[in-house]
């Protein structure tokens, strides 16, 4: 089963709300939206964590939520697991708040328990590469995507896994997300633009073809 | 549109026996600013920047960037091979660092951006992505069959235009340079900036399409 979140090209989906174009609808979306990227400073979480945290919510709550209702779970899940309050005093407030009662004392709630220091905003993930490393591609390369799965987080969407391409632009040294949202270090690499023609990824998709930018770890050469 | 004052009504939208997300929000807000975490207010200022930049000024920044790309070649040859420098030159940039890519549109040539994996956005150039772009038929669709996605939004290109789809599954945020509107000819580059539609700058629609942007 392909994480939910892992939405290219996959089928059974119907009309895109073109008539929303707005950012959010309903009041509580937006304040969704805000508190997920405050929960993010205020606990120090890499963006790649972040994303992680995302990727790994209930695969029901995610395909049952709206986008909004995704990020205010993961907002909640984030400030629980960071030791920024307690799982048991948000259900608390946020019941009293619906039944129309006031909070109670913040000494009444559990002292949170911190799985991880909170720190400061994540800095920017753009690296210098050390000198004498060099990209192992070149535009006009053909590449392979490793068709293994991820166990972890990836920035790998499932529908090009096996498929060939070639490299059509090198993007930089980037910190690597499938280490860095495990906090297991930077791991920066090189990023490419690879084209794939989508009959190659889809048989009788048509005469497009799709872009995506991937981490070196990702690729490996072919001549096909 | 997205009103930054005042709460809708909560009203049995959530879960079957959770609180509506109003008040679970609302919950998490106030939890964070009693143990000190957040400031007071920090919430409420963030949802109103984005609800502003979500207003009628949606895309100005990008419009700035698209207008004056249209009037001096020089910066639109720059723009084309530094989006990032060139969008800094104008006093716009990613708030994350992110490295911004900009994609010619032609007779020949569309293009169409979108994160198959999350929302990854040129939000420093656009304002929060529209709804549609989050949502999981827009995501799972537009890499698979592309022209049917962009006939929803009225859009329909020719057999022999080569269509490209971007999925930003990287920090580089996309966005196009769509082309000069035939009916822009005599126009100043204040005037060619109300020309510039967001769903432009995704790709999603043609300028020269009545503007729904």
């Amino acid at each position: 089963m392909d994480a939910p979140y892992d939405l290219g090209g996959r089928s059974g989906y119907g009309p895109v709300p073109v008539g929303r174009g707005r950012a959010w609808s309903e009041h509580w979306e937006g304040l969704a939206y805000a508190l997920g990227a405050l929960v993010a400073q205020a606990s120090g979480i890499n963006n790649d964590a972040l994303r992680h945290a995302m990727d790994t919510l209930d695969p029901e709550l995610y395909r049952t939520s709206s986008p909004a209702g995704r990020w205010l779970a993961v907002a909640q899940r984030c400030a629980i697991e960071a030791g920024l309050v307690d799982a048991a005093e948000l259900a608390d407030r946020a019941a009293r708040r619906a039944g129309g009662l006031s909070a109670l004392d913040i000494d009444a709630y559990p002292e949170p328990v911190a799985s991880r220091a909170p720190g400061p905003a994540p800095a920017h993930s753009k690296r210098d590469p050390p000198a004498g490393r060099r990209p192992r591609f070149a535009v006009g390369d053909r590449v392979r995507v490793d068709g293994r799965r991820s166990t972890g987080h990836t920035r790998l969407p499932g529908y090009l896994r096996g498929c060939r391409g070639e490299v059509v632009a090198d993007r930089g040294f980037w910190v690597f997300p499938d280490r860095h949202a495990h906090g297991q270090g930077e791991a920066p690499t090189f990023v490419y633009a690879v084209r794939f023609a989508a009959g190659d990824i889809w048989p009788g998709a048509g005469t497009h073809h799709v872009h995506a930018d991937l981490f070196e770890p990702y690729l490996e050469p072919t001549d096909a | 549109m997205p009103d930054d004052t005042s709460p809708t009504a909560p009203s049995p939208a959530g879960l079957p026996g959770e609180p509506h997300p109003e008040y679970r929000a609302r919950a998490l807000e106030e939890a964070l600013v009693e143990r000190g975490w957040l400031a007071t207010g920090a919430v409420d200022a963030r949802l109103r920047r984005a609800a502003d930049a979500d207003a009628g000024t949606v895309h100005a920044a990008g419009a700035v960037v698209v207008a004056r790309a249209w009037t001096d070649d020089a910066f639109r040859s720059r723009l084309l091979e530094d989006a990032t420098g060139a969008a800094a030159s104008l006093g716009f940039g990613g708030g994350h660092g992110e490295r911004l890519v900009a994609l010619a549109q032609s007779a020949e040539v569309h293009n169409v951006i979108v994160c198959t994996l999350c929302s990854c956005y040129p939000t420093a150039l656009l304002g929060p992505p529209p709804e549609w772009y989050r949502s999981d038929e827009y995501r799972a669709r537009v890499v698979r069959e592309p022209r049917a996605v962009l006939a929803e939004f009225g859009t329909v290109l020719g057999d022999e235009v080569d269509v490209r789809v971007w999925d930003s599954t990287s920090e580089v945020r996309y966005f196009t340079l769509p082309q000069r509107p035939a009916h822009a000819a005599g126009l100043d580059e204040a005037g060619l900036r109300d020309l510039v539609t967001r769903d432009s700058l995704i790709g999603v629609r043609l300028l020269d399409q009545a503007r729904a942007g």
